[in-house]
């Protein structure tokens, strides 16, 4: 049916497709691993090092629309003895995932102060890609990290409050709602993480204030052993288009 | 018989095209961040109640502005209140003239929790 022409032509086609394909995922894979590699490590050095936290929201009226929340963070510490345990790549999404952990006996951390680390193991898991396309996760597990960590210092250090409230017939009624807290958090570890069905992400990161306390040798929390906190994080920006509507 | 249970048919396939279309619709709408700022208004709007319920001798009507520096002891929310001003704007009667908005402005250390 098909004449022998295009059939050698189709053939052709394939055997270029087959022998290209390898080449350019091969460089993908090595991108985005590296990439997940980088993560991973500053991940590990938030954890073990520790970082800047700023973290600003407010409300006007009670109106969602009026509301921002910023939550920054920054560190930049050194560390060694790094080492990954786990390299995964999925072709198909282009995208790879690599578990980072260290092991060592003591840091000088973001504060300056010399911890005891009891040469205890920290792992964090990191995700990358090298297509702009997928990395809508990724950047969804990023804000539900920074959620965490801004939940974790709201509890350990607290945060201000700014307020003006109207008082009607003994009602309250918050006319506007500022909160902000700037503060350093270190030895935050990450227990689980993943996605909705919606894929929205979500973290949980857990603070063992006994531990800590122990590395420490002061209590840093009265009345508290293990904070938990589950942070969240979005892929879509559907708060901005219902703004704008 | 025949046509009765091609209808049949023919309902069920519109029944889960339609349940199909209104999960994924339902799906979508669950996404996003829209659902975390509404939770996150409600939360900072419940903070500030809490601050300002725990002031003493609130006035029926009038407005409170403060500054407190919010944390935790013992998995409970307290409040050290830095900076505090309320405005009363009730009514007050007068004995010789009649009834007038008055205005009674208390800062800081007399309204701290």
């Amino acid at each position: 049916m098909i004449p022998r022409k295009t059939k050698a032509l189709l053939v052709l086609w394939a055997g270029l497709l087959l022998a290209a394909s390898p080449a350019w995922a091969g460089n993908k894979r090595i991108m985005s691993v590296r990439a997940a590699k980088v993560l991973a490590e500053r991940a590990l050095i938030e954890s073990v090092y520790g970082l800047k936290v700023r973290c600003t929201e407010s409300v006007e009226d009670m109106v969602a629309a009026s509301f921002v929340g910023k939550t920054e963070s920054k560190t930049a510490g050194q560390i060694k003895g790094i080492t990954y345990d786990d390299v995964c790549y999925d072709p198909q999404k282009d995208i790879a995932q690599v578990t980072a952990s260290v092991c060592l006996p003591s840091i000088t951390n973001i504060d300056g102060e010399v911890i005891d680390l009891k040469s205890k193991t920290f792992r964090r898991v990191a995700f990358a890609t090298s297509t702009p396309s997928m990395a809508g996760p990724i950047r969804a597990l990023r804000a539900a990290e920074l959620d965490a960590y801004a939940q974790l210092v709201k509890r350990i250090v607290g945060f201000t409050l700014e307020s003006h409230t109207t008082v009607e017939n003994y009602l309250l009624k918050s006319d506007s709602v500022k909160t902000k807290v700037l503060a350093t958090l270190y030895l935050a570890e990450l227990t689980s993480y993943g996605w909705n069905e919606s894929g929205d992400a979500y973290v949980t990161m857990t603070l063992n204030l006994k531990d800590i306390s122990d590395m420490l040798d002061e209590e840093v929390m009265e009345g508290a052993e293990i904070i938990e906190v589950t942070g969240e994080g979005a892929q879509e920006d559907d708060f901005q288009v219902a703004k704008n509507s | 018989m025949n046509l009765s249970r091609r209808r049949l048919a023919g309902l069920v396939v519109v029944l889960l095209v339609s349940g199909a279309g209104t999960m994924g619709w339902c799906k979508h709408a669950q996404a996003g961040n829209a659902r975390m700022v509404k939770q996150s208004v409600l939360r900072l709007d419940a903070t500030n109640k809490e601050a300002v319920q725990g002031i003493p001798d609130l006035p029926k009507n009038g407005t409170v502005a403060l500054k407190a520096r919010a944390f935790y002891q013992r998995e409970t929310l307290r409040f050290d209140i830095e900076d505090i001003t309320v405005t009363s704007t009730d009514e007050t009667s007068d004995l010789f003239t009649d009834h007038q908005t008055g205005k009674d402005t208390k800062t800081n250390d007399s309204a701290k929790n």
